[in-house]
């Protein structure tokens, strides 16, 4: 290793002091605001929030920006309708060597995750009325870091079709649903992908499934490396677009549309059907160039619509 | 004035011991608690190699042994092999990522170490017995890079630890350039990692050079230190329930803990969380 790569202990004594330092609240000019599509959703329903920070300053800001919550940067607080803390944290916490990045006046950085099952299992297992916010930790690499704010956002958890909600959830099947959901596959989740099924006989009306469906989808337009077995399971497109074309767009949030058109291009491109392909890439397009909050789906969207291209000519 | 626990003061004593044999002796007579890794690689990849700083050897048992922790560092199998399937022409590149729900079936495919602790007898002076502990961590190193749940793509990734329900296992990236071409970033990533296993946070760094800080705000300034008072303090003071790998979910609050605003339930029940009102095979 070089020398200059690693600062030890002669400057222990500056070092200490600095983390004595603790977070300042709020930074000039910028501000975090939290939202979700809706307000109300049905007993486990998938919940998605969106984060938006921006700076209104005259000057150049230069941090992190990572508003997900796996970057260890952004933390949300949920409270359940008794006031208690239930999450949420993301089911993985990732360390990247992306550097400090400027957001210029007027500038705003946008992101929307899963907020509905994390390390804890589900976040709203029961009805009624849940307070959320989010703090954001800009950290510049100098030293001193400062905590944002968001708005207080409140999220109603509806008992209509409650029941549905509840078979979901139950017990370490529940777990696995939970964690498939969030992960877009996961062939090895037997019990996990076998409670989803029994929730799309028994309650076909419920959103949950029309997001299990998308779900499935995403994760049967792509191979699974199953470690367990040893194999590839190879993408199986008819049967993604059969899931994918079964989830209905009115009950999805937008950023989980876009993950129905990128799986249906995907599929419909590797059975060789590039004029439809060519469609779903289209309203994918259309959200991703509407929505900033939605703009990390841009490269699949491009490397899709690169092909596609290439094999209508 | 701080009073020390028995196992506290245990641990401070069993972390000198690795370096003596008075130490081993003493570590015997005392009882201790330990915490081993069982690090797992892909063919073509390798294990962070020990650093030298200022003369002296740094590794993740002497980075851990600073806090008074004892981790030891269990190189198993180094050849597991990628596995690749049929090529598609409309994405020639994805074998070359690997997803969370990839990963966990890499650990159960390999992972031979329990989850959690065990216990057993290790001496016995008279009648009073002496226990000890031992906890696990699984680690791996891939030959890919990292694709997250959304299917970004992303090559910025050094490690993860993507096991936050109980806390239990982590992963490196070895395409990333960071990590297969910077021994010294790649064992200061594997380090921080393992923090997040113990239950450390990235909020719990000091926003500068310490080891719970992402790579990407360290630079090319860093230590094989925890500096920050938050991670000194967690390791120090907190539960062994909130600190060690597999008795408890990522982020559960601690009596004391820096407030970062998670508000997750305390760490005490993990895994199975049951559902109000829900009926069992209905």
């Amino acid at each position: 290793m070089r020398p200059d790569h690693v600062c030890i202990a002669f400057f222990s004594a500056s070092l200490a002091a600095a983390a004595a330092a603790p977070a300042r609240e709020g930074t000039p000019g910028l501000s975090l605001r939290i939202e979700t599509e809706r307000t109300s959703y049905s007993l486990g329903e998938p919940v998605y929030l969106t984060t938006r920070l921006s700076n209104s300053g005259s000057d150049e800001a230069r941090f992190l920006a990572m508003l997900n919550p796996v970057d260890g940067m952004l933390t949300v607080s949920v409270r359940d309708p008794k006031g208690e803390g239930v999450g949420y944290v993301p089911l993985s916490s990732r360390d990247g060597d992306t550097p400090p990045s400027p957001l210029p006046p007027r500038g705003e950085i946008a992101t929307t995750f899963p907020i509905f099952f994390g390390a804890d299992g589900w976040v709203f297992q029961t009805p009624g009325r849940y307070a959320v916010v989010a703090s954001f930790n800009v950290q510049g690499g100098k030293g001193e870091s400062r905590v944002i704010r968001s708005n207080p956002l409140e999220i109603t958890i509806s008992d209509e079709g409650a029941a549905a909600g509840r078979f979901l959830m139950e017990g370490p099947a529940g777990l696995e649903a939970g964690r498939f959901l969030v992960w877009r596959g996961g062939d090895h989740l037997q019990r996990g992908l076998r409670r989803l099924r029994e929730l799309a006989e028994r309650y076909p009306a419920s959103p949950a499934v029309d997001h299990y469906r998308v779900a499935l989808g995403r994760s049967l337009a792509r191979p699974f490396k199953n470690y367990m077995k040893g194999a590839v399971r190879p993408a199986d497109y008819a049967r993604a677009l059969e899931e994918l074309g079964r989830a209905r767009d009115e009950v999805l949030p937008a950023r989980v549309r876009v993950e129905k058109y990128l799986g249906q291009a995907t599929s419909l491109l590797g059975t060789e059907k590039p004029a439809e392909a060519a469609e779903a890439l289209r309203r994918a397009r259309a959200l991703v160039e509407e929505r900033a909050e939605v703009a990390n789906f841009r490269e699949q969207l491009e490397r899709l619509e690169r092909y596609g291209t290439g094999r209508k000519n | 004035m701080k009073t020390e626990s028995p196992r506290l003061r245990n641990e401070r004593g069993g972390g000198r011991a690795l370096y003596g044999i008075a130490g081993v002796a003493l570590l015997a007579l005392s009882g201790c608690v330990s915490t081993q890794i069982e690090y797992d690689r892909m063919t073509n990849t390798g294990f962070p190699a020990n650093q030298t700083v200022g003369g002296k050897t740094v590794s993740i048992t002497s980075i851990y042994a600073t806090e008074s922790y004892i981790v030891g560092v269990s190189q198993d199998q180094t050849n597991i092999a990628a596995l690749t399937g049929p090529a598609n022409p409309a994405d020639p590149n994805q074998y070359d990522y690997i997803t969370e729900a990839e990963l966990d079936t890499v650990e159960q495919a390999n992972r031979s170490s329990p989850v959690g602790k065990i216990n057993w007898l290790c001496f016995t002076m008279g009648i009073v017995p002496s226990y000890c502990t031992l906890y696990h961590i699984y680690g791996l190193v891939v030959n890919h890079w990292y694709e997250d749940p959304d299917g970004d793509r992303d090559q910025n990734t050094l490690g993860i630890a993507w096991t936050t329900s109980n806390r239990r296992a982590f992963a490196n990236f070895w395409r990333n350039t960071t990590v297969s071409g910077n021994a010294g970033k790649y064992l200061r990533s594997t380090a921080h990692e393992i923090g997040h296993v113990f239950n450390l946070h990235h909020a719990d760094g000091n926003g500068t050079t310490d080891i719970m800080n992402q790579t990407g705000v360290v630079g090319n300034s860093y230590v094989y230190e925890f500096q920050a008072a938050a991670s000194k303090d967690h390791l120090r003071d907190h539960s062994d329930r909130c600190k060690y790998p597999g008795l408890s979910a990522f982020g559960a609050l601690h009596e004391g803990h820096v407030d970062h605003g998670i508000t997750t339930k305390r760490c005490l029940n993990i895994l199975i969380k049951p559902v109000a009102g829900t009926v069992v095979n209905p």
